[in-house]
């Protein structure tokens, strides 16, 4: 009665679409933390993406200006981070938690002010479907690879990117130097405030991209609280991927996968308690870790402020 | 270090005494609090609470407060501190607000204790209330049953709690009741606010071949509605009367709808009549009830439609009750 | 340490908050005395921010005790779950005993497991080498369904309609001590555990160890230190804090274990730490503040409807400005490694 290739397909698309968000947001984390840059923020981060996004669609009913906003707005906090934690020098984790209670706040008071408590949920733009022509066709990857929104194609384009610009370019060389050894790229000229401010509003901003894509691109509206935990997964597949975008992608999937095994369990299983199943992604990534990944260095500078001799 | 959080209290001290407004009392005025266990933007559980604390303050001229996402381990003492204010009755809005309550109830006498989905009471100042589930359960089960036509059919549900359980159990009854035969698949993602997890849990159910997926997992509970629209799939509203979010899924809403239910226990209170007792809410108190076809009137069936008249008749009979459901 | 620069932290941190209370259209005044009356203005009140303030100064403990060894514990949430899952469990099964056996095997239990909990992401790191950061973050989500798993199955209340465990024997449950309020012996708990924090850190050859494996890992091997029993141990015994921290909401609390029943205490924790700057008087004040915060704002949500969500952003604020202490003195040359974590 079941198709087994529908079946396959429908779980590679599943994982794809819930490892997006993970992966377009530990992307900039990546950059962020080989510059020596640890936020826990990336949460409120995007939360405050999720709400921009919303917002800027709904009053201009284009999902693409409302992703474009949400980047701007989620880069302003990462800003504020940078501020925080580079000029002033306070500690990353304490500022990244506050984010994130701020964030909360934020969006959950804003959201209010915009739209009301009263008032149904807003019909705005969001992204629709893409079928990329030809590729659509191939058996079972086709349809579970092509045929997606914009997003998430765009999420896969930027890991070649981002490991280009990392460790091809003068850029990436200047901001792996300064998350390694930041007194030696000083020594060479590199400017370190600088690197670390434009690392972390560029983590700011696919933050904000990653929000869009949960509230416009998965879903298509705003409630509180709807990030529920990604940013924290997020941090995590940086780690899982050895601070690399193709390991970071493998690690998104990986845990996408993991919560599309679980959805499918509580469906064919339905004796099993579900919290048993729900544990199902984090236990796998756990084992993932320690028996696949092994020995994580992190760049040496991690979580240190720079103070010029 | 210390210096400073002393200087930040004596700072706070300073501003409260130069301020030093209480705010007046009008001793007159019925006074209603309520402690909600989420966010009054659910669109579900917690959003039918707001509005039936909105109803009360303009219907009987009261004045109403809440207080959001209340943590269990504040239960206690945000109870004590909305007696010892004076006000005159506090919900606690969930069944885990019971245990707390009884508690406190027993010091503060002059003030009624109301709290909702248990079955709990104690004499003289604590009662309770529950929308029937039962009955929410029949009728969204029913209406899931009799449009079903590839005989699968889905539940995402948030948290395990006792309401949601208990709509879970009597919905899949009311499929059964119209035909044993069709396949159930019920899930809960243990969250009231992971839009994205429902809405990928619907999708795993509809690519399991349902055709009818419902929900009742406040805003988490929208991402069900989502993949529905996505996949042109029929759903059913929870709680609040929720056609207007998707008509184009939306059959029909099953409410348990306490904005009513609250007017009615605070009038109980205004005219000291309400009682130290359980109130089991039902389809012939109000806050059950069915919202109505809308825009799917013309597209469903009339064998179905007087189908559920007939079921609706039966339980506001009480021709159809948990002892008389067939087994 | 400068007067001015605290008070121009929080001062500044209010002025924010009252702005946004005033922007949607409260009075911030008023709102600002309710705060203040709920969490100082009368005995009850500042009972509440003690008990506020007992399970953050255990989760402080917590972050404070892992990152002395050089370990980031974001797991206190998911210890503290766990803690109250061995507390519950101690204090619901075992019968007949009096309370002076009672009572601390509960205790007991709540560290243990927790502690184990923690010492697990110690074990993973330690024999795998997988960071601790990730396998915290993830255990906390296993924890946190774990529970919700026994309250709704193996642990349910007979006759098992609500999912919620049957209250703890009265023989485990943590005296109050302040009639009057909730204030429960947890409070001489977490006193004594920070007495414990200075005391094994600085004044055992132990905590000495810690320290070295914390700041200088070569340094520490050079010396013939374990780093692994250094790593395993400090995870346990930050586990076993923040355990505590659940033990004591459900055997001083709730008295008994529901789903979901830390409103985030564990990750206040890290801020707790951070914001005391891992030091043990600094955690305790860390944790009054907390407590102070989370009370009165309270009061202010019932009786100002000042939205929960406005309150967290107050806190957010103030956790930045006292934590960014250094914006204030921006003008003149900042000193080295201001408002970074003292090691």
């Amino acid at each position: 009665m079941i198709d087994w290739t529908v079946q396959v397909t429908e779980f590679l698309a599943a994982s794809v679409r819930l490892g997006t968000p993970v992966l377009i947001c530990a992307l900039g984390l990546i950059f962020m933390e080989r510059s020596g840059m640890v936020n826990i923020g990336a949460e409120g981060m995007m939360l405050v993406g999720c709400l921009a996004a919303v917002t800027a669609s709904y009053l201009t009913g284009n999902p693409w200006l409302g992703a474009l906003v949400a980047m701007a707005c989620s880069g302003l906090v990462a800003l504020l981070f940078a501020y925080l934690t580079i000029t002033v020098k306070a500690n990353q984790v304490v500022i990244g938690a506050a984010i994130n209670l701020l964030g909360l706040g934020l969006t959950t008071t804003l959201f209010r002010s915009i739209f009301g408590i009263d008032v149904a949920l807003p019909k705005i733009g969001t992204f629709g479907h893409w079928t990329i022509p030809y590729l659509v066709d191939l058996p079972i990857i086709g349809p579970a690879l092509f045929k997606h929104g914009p997003l998430v194609y765009l999420g896969f384009i930027l890991v070649p990117i981002s490991h280009y610009i990392l460790f091809q370019t003068t850029i990436g060389l200047k901001v792996r130097a300064v998350g390694e050894h930041p007194r030696a790229a000083d020594t060479v000229g590199i400017n370190v405030f600088k690197v670390r401010y434009a690392t972390t509003i560029a983590g700011g901003i696919l933050a904000g991209l990653a929000g869009a894509h949960l509230a416009i691109g998965m879903l298509s509206f705003f409630t509180e609280d709807m990030v529920a935990g990604r940013g924290f997964i997020a941090l995590a597949a940086v780690i899982f991927g050895k601070w690399t975008p193709f390991g970071a992608l493998g690690a998104a999937l990986f845990f996408g996968a993991a919560e599309g095994i679980m959805f499918r369990g509580q469906a064919v299983y339905p004796g099993v308690p579900s919290q048993l199943l729900l544990m199902l992604p984090y236990v796998l990534t756990v084992a993932a870790i320690a028996g696949l990944v092994g020995r994580a260095t992190p760049p040496a500078a991690a979580g240190n402020p720079y103070a010029k001799e | 270090m210390k210096r400073c959080v002393v200087l930040a209290l004596a700072m706070l001290l300073a501003v409260g005494m130069v301020t030093g407004c209480g705010g007046a009392k009008q001793p007159q005025r019925l006074r209603v609090a309520a402690l909600l266990p989420g966010n009054i933007t659910d669109q579900g559980w917690n959003f039918t609470a707001y509005n039936g604390l909105k109803r009360i303050e303009k219907e009987l001229g009261a004045e109403v407060t809440w207080m959001e996402k209340v943590p269990p381990s504040d239960f206690e003492e945000v109870y004590r501190r909305y007696a010892q204010q004076g006000y005159h009755v506090i919900f606690g809005h969930g069944f885990q607000f019971g245990d707390p309550a009884r508690k406190v109830a027993k010091d503060f006498p002059k003030t009624w204790f109301v709290v909702t989905s248990t079955t709990i009471s104690q004499a003289p100042n604590v009662a309770s209330l529950i929308p029937n589930a039962f009955q929410q359960g029949m009728l969204a089960g029913t209406i899931t049953g009799l449009l079903s036509e590839k005989k699968v059919v889905g539940f995402v549900g948030g948290l395990q709690i006792p309401s949601i359980v208990n709509f879970a159990k009597w919905w899949e009854a009311g499929v059964k009741y119209i035909d044993p035969n069709i396949k159930i698949l019920s899930a809960f993602t243990g969250s009231f606010y992971d839009a994205a997890k429902a809405k990928e849990q619907a999708l795993a159910f509809i690519n399991q071949g349902a055709d009818i997926v419902i929900h009742n997992a406040d805003q988490a509970g929208l991402g069900v509605i989502e993949a529905c629209k996505e996949r042109n799939i029929k759903t059913i509203g929870a709680i609040a009367d929720q056609a207007h979010l998707a008509p184009e899924v939306i059959v029909n809403s099953v409410q348990a709808d306490l904005t009513l239910a609250f007017e009615v226990i605070a009038r109980k209170v205004m005219d000291k009549t309400i009682e130290a007792k359980h109130y089991n809410m039902g389809i012939n108190d109000g806050p059950v009830a069915l919202s109505g076809w809308k825009t799917w009137d013309s597209k469903i069936p009339q064998a179905v439609k007087d189908r559920m008249n007939q079921i609706v008749a039966d339980l506001k009979s009480g021709k159809l009750t948990e002892a008389t459901l067939p087994k | 340490m400068n007067l001015a620069l605290p008070a121009a932290s929080i001062g500044t941190a209010l002025l924010l908050g009252g702005s946004i209370i005033a922007l949607i259209g409260l009075n911030p005044f008023l709102a600002y005395y309710h705060m203040i009356v709920g969490a100082v203005g009368s005995v009850p009140a500042i009972g509440e921010t003690l008990v506020k303030a007992i399970p953050v100064a255990f989760t402080g403990l917590s972050f404070a005790f892992a990152f002395r060894c050089g370990l980031i514990n974001i797991g206190a949430e998911g210890q503290l779950f766990m803690g109250g899952f061995g507390a519950a469990l101690v204090g619901i099964y075992l019968k007949g005993l009096p309370a002076l056996v009672h009572l601390p095997l509960a205790l007991a239990g709540g560290f243990c497991i927790g502690g184990l909990w923690g010492m697990l992401c110690g074990w993973l790191k330690t024999r795998f080498g997988a960071s601790e950061i990730i396998t915290t973050v993830m255990t906390n989500y296993i924890a946190i369904h774990w529970v919700s798993y026994v309250v709704c199955g193996p642990m349910i209340e007979p006759p098992g309609d609500m999912p919620q465990t049957a209250l703890v024997q009265v023989s485990a449950q943590l005296p109050r001590i302040l009639p009057g309020t909730r204030v429960h012996l947890g409070l001489v708990l977490a006193i004594a555990a920070v007495c414990f924090f200075s005391f094994y850190l600085w004044r055992t050859t132990r905590g000495y160890e810690t320290r070295v494996v914390g700041q200088n890992p070569h340094a520490a091997a050079y010396a013939g230190m374990n780093a692994v029993t250094n790593v395993l141990l400090a995870m346990f015994l930050a586990g076993g804090m923040a355990g505590l921290a659940g033990a004591g909401e459900v055997l001083g609390i709730q008295h008994r274990l529901h789903q979901g029943f830390s409103p985030g205490y564990g990750f206040d924790g890290i801020a707790v730490a951070l914001l005391g700057r891992n030091t043990p008087v600094g955690v305790i004040l860390a944790a009054l503040l907390f407590g102070a915060l989370r009370s009165g704002g309270n009061l202010m949500q019932m009786l100002s409807r000042v939205p929960l969500a406005v309150i967290s952003i107050i806190q957010a604020l103030v956790i930045i400005f006292v934590i960014a202490e250094g914006i204030f003195r921006l003008r003149r040359k900042a000193p080295a490694g201001t408002g970074g974590a003292a090691r």
